[in-house]
């Protein structure tokens, strides 16, 4: 059996061929993901049994048994069809796979924070933030000079945020703003970084679920590719500013192989709250 | 007017803070994470706030304020979190450190300095 990074998100195939399983390799990369094939019962257990962060499993044939078995995980299964054996239709099942995972609501939240930090931390520089939808930082072509990563935690989900900035842009719209001295600029960043996830989750806090941010590290993009990249979490969901200064991207996973986050009744929350005195 | 120990990570909230809160004839002290924060509350007898973060390397800011209730049970100095964490779990911690208020960011800069002139002046 292939060895099995316990820091990745895995799709899993079952039964599929190598026809499929060699497209389906192709396709999950791009996405952040990495695909592990099986071919019996037994395999699949023992690869369930040490994957941490699970996307789904695509299979065919009678899986009736195991799935009764697995009950905790029946909302990963996915049973396909001898019609979606093409590369298009797995690259369509598997974003249905990803969007069913993605939360579309984080957007709005995510959207909303940026342009009230973005306020509150560049004085004059007013942005507004939308959703660019479910893809990863590695399917873009963005250009930046700088990237933030941050991991948070929604308990019990795992998360992390990615943030790039086009500083050359930045610099032309908003002169005078950041710092020259790169230390600075990405102090700066950090700190953005760390405030925009703050406000994220204070909406999560707002709705009784437990949040903790990592310690944000700031990168040149030389030194981000250069980065070990550590854990991939999957479903990114990516927002950016409209002069395309800022793409900012979040994801989190269920450390348990349980279902995706449910955000269907977080609201915004904003940051204008009063002190609190004890 | 007070001297202020201000305690973060970020050298822009620090910069940020220190322009406001001299502004208004503050004296600021500042440290880059916890370990520092502690030398310098023992270094300045006089301080009458101390503002803290909580995320810090080294040590956190709640570790931070959990050795100064330890350590220096003596000096009564109001202290204040300034964090972007918002856990409840968290803000228990600080209230049983004897934190006295816990301000989130982004902050609003006149709500800071009106909570700083109600335990300064």
């Amino acid at each position: 059996m292939a060895f099995i990074f316990s820091t990745s998100t895995y799709l899993v195939g079952y039964n599929l061929g190598d026809e499929i399983n060699s497209h389906l390799q192709s396709i999950v990369k791009p996405k952040g993901l990495r695909y592990h094939a099986v071919d019996t019962e037994e395999d699949l257990a023992k690869a369930l049994g040490k994957i941490c962060y699970l996307a789904g499993i695509l299979h065919t044939g009678d899986l009736d048994e195991f799935k009764a078995q697995s009950s905790q995980l029946d909302h990963a299964f996915y049973s396909l069809t001898p019609s979606q054996n093409t590369k298009a239709s797995l690259e369509g099942l598997t974003l249905e796979i990803l969007t069913k995972l993605s939360s579309p609501d984080l957007t709005e939240i995510m959207s909303l924070s940026a342009s009230e930090i973005a306020l509150s931390f560049f004085p004059g520089a007013e942005m507004t933030f939308k959703d660019i939808g479910q893809r990863t930082p590695q399917e873009d072509d963005f250009d930046a000079q700088f990237a933030v990563r941050c991991e948070t935690e929604s308990s019990p989900y795992k998360g992390r945020c990615e943030l790039f900035v086009n500083t050359d842009k930045f610099n032309a719209a908003h002169p005078d703003t950041l710092s020259s001295d790169i230390e600075k600029v990405k102090d700066a960043l950090r700190e953005y970084t760390n405030q925009f996830i703050g406000l994220v989750n204070r909406s999560f806090e707002a709705s009784d679920i437990s949040t903790k941010i990592g310690i944000p590290s700031a990168y040149t993009m030389e030194d981000f590719a250069a980065f070990p990249k550590g854990t991939l979490y999957i479903p990114y969901l990516g927002i950016s500013d409209s002069q395309g200064i800022f793409q900012i991207y979040m994801g989190y996973v269920h450390p348990e192989k349980g279902p995706a986050i449910d955000l269907t009744n977080i609201e915004y929350h904003s940051g204008d709250d009063e002190i609190d005195f004890f | 007017m007070a001297k202020i120990l201000v305690v973060d990570d970020s050298e822009t909230l620090r910069t940020q803070l220190k322009k406001i809160l001299e502004a208004k004839g503050h004296e600021i002290v500042e440290a880059e994470n916890g370990v520092v924060g502690l030398e310098q509350f023992s270094k300045h007898s006089d301080l009458g706030l101390v503002l803290c973060d909580v995320n810090m390397p080294e040590m956190d800011g709640l570790t931070m304020c959990e050795r100064l209730a330890s350590d220096h049970s003596d000096r009564k100095v109001p202290t204040f979190m300034l964090t972007t964490e918002s856990s409840k779990e968290m803000k228990t911690r600080g209230k049983a450190a004897g934190v006295m208020a816990w301000v989130t960011k982004p902050f609003v800069e006149e709500k800071l300095l009106k909570a700083v002139d109600k335990v300064t002046s």
